[in-house]
């Protein structure tokens, strides 16, 4: 756990950034190694898999991800991204609406959830010990789905978590982006693009789980002036866009 | 987890011999002695009346209330007789939404404290029960009630892992019948009442299935056998209202044990079958005998339950007040989301959306008399 936390403070420039980011994939799996020997990590929770199998991805005509094995960026992964709305619009808790400049260059876990959902909340300690232990590099932006503000308050007031709550109000956002059941997450990259779901409780402390997170961090990820991107918005399906 | 998606089966033979018609008294396997009698039969109508009190917490600002009024009809046992109401508020309408919800919009001004309504609501209902070995000509329903009743509604879709789940359910079985009373026994079977759930539940069905998590209360339940009976072609619908008198069959899980019913809202399920019309089920009920009935925590095969689960496919008993079947109701002048049903008193203040399911701090009250029997 302290080599991980060590880590995030690095500064990710041009050759530095790959070279941090393999490092902090490789802590990202001992960390997850050293929590397992002496975790009550369910024996069976929902898995982390290919954001393109998703049945609806294919339905819309698009290649699924077997189609380019190399890479999970694929063009298919990006046109499926094209289709997803950006974050930016939603009303958080207590807070400014998102500023998707403030994601990008992190690994994004957009976790849908709901106050009544049980699975929902015995998942939220593991998603909170992740977004702590990795603050510079994984964010967590959970959507409460379609319950009053005063609810979701109440609810986190007893049980802060460490990073930001969106509010669905309406369900139009989990919707568009194709949620039908609580939990689910969508993993973005670092570019912001959809690359892996769970649908169901993940066992966010679980060593498959912190490999296949660390794999997204040890992608090459060319940092870039936000001004730039926002100019040539040379990134299809950015979900900042 | 993943047992938690598995299909249930067990015991679904036992059950099934329970579920002949007619059949509602029981004795437990565990205790042969023991027999429990739950046999609800059309009757005397009995008369109560509800009144329902918001005061609304709102410390600055104008504010707006909307109150559900029992406005569902049905000419063998529920006769609405009227609501009547008295208040500080600026303007006051009923409104009836697409879908027959009927519902008391107030609003106050700023400045009027504390905004408040009281609704006297009036009503007739007794005992249902039909006779699934004795099929009649029942008028089928119209197109428009049959596409409403098997239309998706925003929390029960009827495709995908709800339609694959109901035929998993239904296969090999023939005819309506047989396949409303197999997803009865299942949901029984396969879901659990959760004591944690606020409220009735939600009644998001496809979260439930995808999640693998099958607890919840009557919204949550009777939820999941509407959309699985809709997603196999046979017309269902939920009922949303509350309990209004103790169940003279004894058994206390399932009746109102005081005149204060303020958390005592419960909402049932009909399926339409035709030779029978809309036939009463409440697979959330067996739950509640399971978890709650004294001494707690039956087993199912306990004779109360048996008796119950045997009961509650094809009649219920008539301690109950039914306000509307409404689903995805829009609040009339509310700029904020739709709900899912409409069994509980909302209101908005320039804070937002309040809590309904926390009626202390909303603060709202329901109290029932019996006024003839």
């Amino acid at each position: 756990m302290r080599l991980s936390r060590g880590l995030v403070g690095f500064s990710l420039h041009g050759f530095a950034l790959l070279s941090a980011s393999v490092l902090l994939a490789c802590s990202l799996i001992l960390c997850a190694s050293a929590e397992a020997a002496d975790s009550d990590t369910p024996a069976a929770t929902a898995m982390l898999t290919p954001f393109a199998d998703d049945p609806a991805f294919s339905s819309h005509g698009v290649p699924s991800e077997k189609a380019f094995p190399e890479s999970g960026a694929s063009k298919a992964m990006a046109a499926r991204a094209a289709d997803l709305p950006p974050l930016a619009p939603l009303p958080v808790l207590d807070a400014a609406p998102l500023d998707p400049a403030t994601l990008k260059g992190r690994v994004v876990l957009v976790h849908f959830f709901a106050t009544w959902c049980e699975p929902c909340r015995e998942e939220l300690p593991a998603l909170t010990r992740l977004a702590a232990d990795h603050p510079a590099d994984i964010a967590v932006v959970a959507v409460d789905v379609a319950e009053v503000d005063v609810r979701v308050r109440r609810f986190f007031a007893e049980h802060p978590v460490p990073f930001p709550v969106a509010l669905d109000r309406d369900r139009a956002f989990t919707r568009s982006w194709q949620v039908s059941g609580l939990p689910s997450t969508i993993v973005l990259d670092r570019a912001l693009r959809p690359r892996l779901k769970a649908v169901g409780e993940v066992a966010w402390d679980a060593p498959a789980v912190r490999v296949r997170l660390g794999g997204l961090l040890s992608e090459p990820f060319p940092e870039r002036p936000a001004a730039s991107v926002a100019g040539k918005k040379t990134i299809s399906g950015d979900l900042s866009q | 987890m993943i047992s938690r998606r598995h299909f249930l089966y067990a015991g679904a033979a036992a059950s099934a011999a329970l579920t002949l018609p007619g059949l509602a008294r029981a004795q437990s396997a565990a205790s042969p002695s023991a027999a429990a009698v739950f046999a609800p039969k059309p009757g005397d109508w009995r008369t109560f009346q509800v009144v329902t009190r918001l005061e609304v917490k709102a410390e600055a600002g104008a504010s707006q209330a909307w109150v559900p009024l029992p406005a569902f009809a049905a000419q063998d046992w529920f006769k609405p007789l009227g609501s009547t109401w008295t208040t500080n508020a600026a303007s006051v309408e009923t409104v009836k939404d697409a879908q027959g919800a009927e519902i008391l919009h107030l609003r106050w001004k700023a400045g009027e404290q504390p905004p408040v309504v009281e609704v006297t609501s009036r009503f007739s209902t007794r005992d249902r029960a039909v006779d699934l070995t004795k099929p009649g000509t029942v008028a089928p329903l119209s197109d428009a009630e049959r596409a409403q009743y098997l239309a998706a509604t925003d929390l029960i879709p009827t495709t995908g892992i709800v339609k694959a789940t109901s035929d998993k359910i239904t296969a090999g079985k023939e005819g309506d019948l047989a396949k409303a009373r197999a997803i009865y026994e299942w949901v029984v079977d396969n879901t659990f009442r959760n004591a944690a759930t606020r409220g009735c539940g939600t009644g998001d069905v496809a979260a439930m299935l995808e999640s693998g998590a099958l607890g919840g209360k009557c919204a949550d339940l009777n939820a999941l056998y509407v959309g699985l009976v809709r997603a196999a072609g046979i017309p269902a619908r939920d009922i949303y209202g509350a309990r209004v008198a103790p169940s003279k069959f004894g058994y206390k899980s399932l009746g109102a044990n005081s005149d204060i019913i303020t958390k005592a809202q419960h909402c049932r399920a009909e399926v339409f079958l035709s030779g029978f019309g809309w036939v009463p089920a409440d697979p959330a009920d067996v739950r509640k005998v399971v978890l709650e009935e004294p001494p707690a925590k039956l087993e199912v095969n306990d004779a109360k339950v048996l008796a119950a689960r045997a009961a509650l496919f094809g009649s219920w008993e008539g301690n109950w007040m039914a306000y509307n079947t409404a689903h995805d109701v829009a609040l009339p002048g509310s700029s904020g989301p739709k709900v899912g049903f409409f069994m509980y008193p909302e209101a908005e203040t320039v804070a937002g959306r309040l809590d309904c399911l926390d009626p202390d701090t909303f603060k709202y009250t329901l109290r029932s008399a019996e006024i003839s029997a």
